[in-house]
């Protein structure tokens, strides 16, 4: 199953995401990602984000994206 | 239709929209800032059905929609309990699942109004030459956006308000060159973190071929290399291969992403 980082890496394969602690204040995803990312990561842990659950703070990085994976079940 | 105020009542909104199944779909992709400043200018309005929820966002005599749905049946019947008016809907994605999308607002009377593509260059900018485009003042964003009502299809590429634009003058991100005392062209960008949107770029008709759009363009390359932009971004009319050409020799490529403007007019349906 691939990480948090390596599903971030292919969509922005340009930038370093493990270095970033606010994704979206560095420039490094834009609100057309997020949809892609919520996307992605629905197909790779097997659940569906709830809507409510799609704002900027739940994906501005990395360890804010695996706490809203472990609140929908998942182990990352 | 209900006048929408805060941002605390569009999350009521969307959280009562099932979100159960990979049907979902949404072309809302505006983050909470941007909503907030639209309910605070009263400009959104929002239609709710069972299970899905239109964000209807005023513009010059229309509405722009934003939807958020369970699938595509539900989004369907939303947009048939839409009252008269003209609407556009701005469709963003890529092959198939976009095409389901746009059968949806088809079979509500809307057509394609125009394909946009985007256009993105990655990597690093060297150093170069400023093109010594002038920062526009707050007090020229009229006479900026007078030039835009008659460049820009209104439908396509929103005009931007007055207000919004002095804003962007007094922050510096907007530029322009004039010639004999009248604005020729102008440039528009957002530069954040390492990611630039080259928002407008426009050159007068009649000053087009005089280095005018050359010199805004080195302008704000410039820019984005003195805070080392990695990522810059823009939108494109998909058709206008003029338009396209010049975007490649400045190292732009489509990325694949499109934009299918629907519209439907006053009229048009039932």
């Amino acid at each position: 199953m691939s990480t948090v980082v390596e599903i971030l890496t292919q969509i922005r394969p340009e930038f370093d995401f493990s270095q970033s602690s606010d994704f979206f204040e560095d420039g490094m995803l834009d609100s057309f990602d997020l949809v892609t990312l919520v996307s992605e990561l629905d197909k790779a842990y097997g659940i569906s984000i709830d809507g409510l659950q799609i704002v900027p703070e739940n994906f501005q990085n990395v360890a804010a994206i695996e706490a809203l994976l472990s609140r929908n079940g998942v182990v990352p | 239709m209900e006048l929408l105020r805060d941002w605390d009542a569009w999350q009521r909104r969307i959280g009562a929209v099932p979100r159960a199944t990979a049907t979902y779909t949404t072309n809302l992709y505006a983050l909470r800032d941007q909503i907030e400043d639209w309910c605070a200018a009263g400009r959104l309005h929002t239609l709710s059905t069972e299970r899905a929820v239109l964000l209807l966002r005023a513009d010059r005599g229309f509405h722009r929609i934003h939807h958020v749905a369970r699938d595509l049946p539900a989004l369907a019947d939303a947009l048939g309990a839409l009252p008269a008016g003209t609407y556009t809907s701005d469709l963003v994605g890529q092959g198939g699942q976009l095409e389901d999308v746009c059968a949806a607002y088809s079979a509500n009377g809307f057509a394609v109004h125009t394909v946009l593509q985007r256009m993105t260059r990655v990597g690093g900018l060297g150093a170069d030459h400023d093109g010594e485009a002038t920062v526009a003042a707050p007090g020229e964003a009229a006479e900026v956006v007078v030039l835009l009502e008659r460049l820009l299809d209104r439908f396509a590429e929103p005009v931007p308000e007055v207000a919004a634009l002095q804003r962007e003058a007094h922050d510096g991100r907007l530029l322009i060159v004039r010639r004999d005392g009248v604005i020729a062209g102008m440039l528009l960008y957002e530069i954040k973190g390492r990611m630039a949107h080259l928002r407008l770029w426009h050159v007068d008709d009649n000053a087009r071929g005089l280095g005018v759009g050359r010199r805004l363009m080195r302008s704000f390359l410039a820019r984005c290399a003195q805070v080392q932009v990695q990522r810059l971004v823009l939108w494109v009319i998909g058709d206008n291969a003029r338009s396209v050409a010049i975007y490649r020799h400045y190292g732009f490529v489509p990325d694949g992403l499109l934009d299918r403007i629907m519209i439907r007019h006053e009229g048009a349906h039932r």
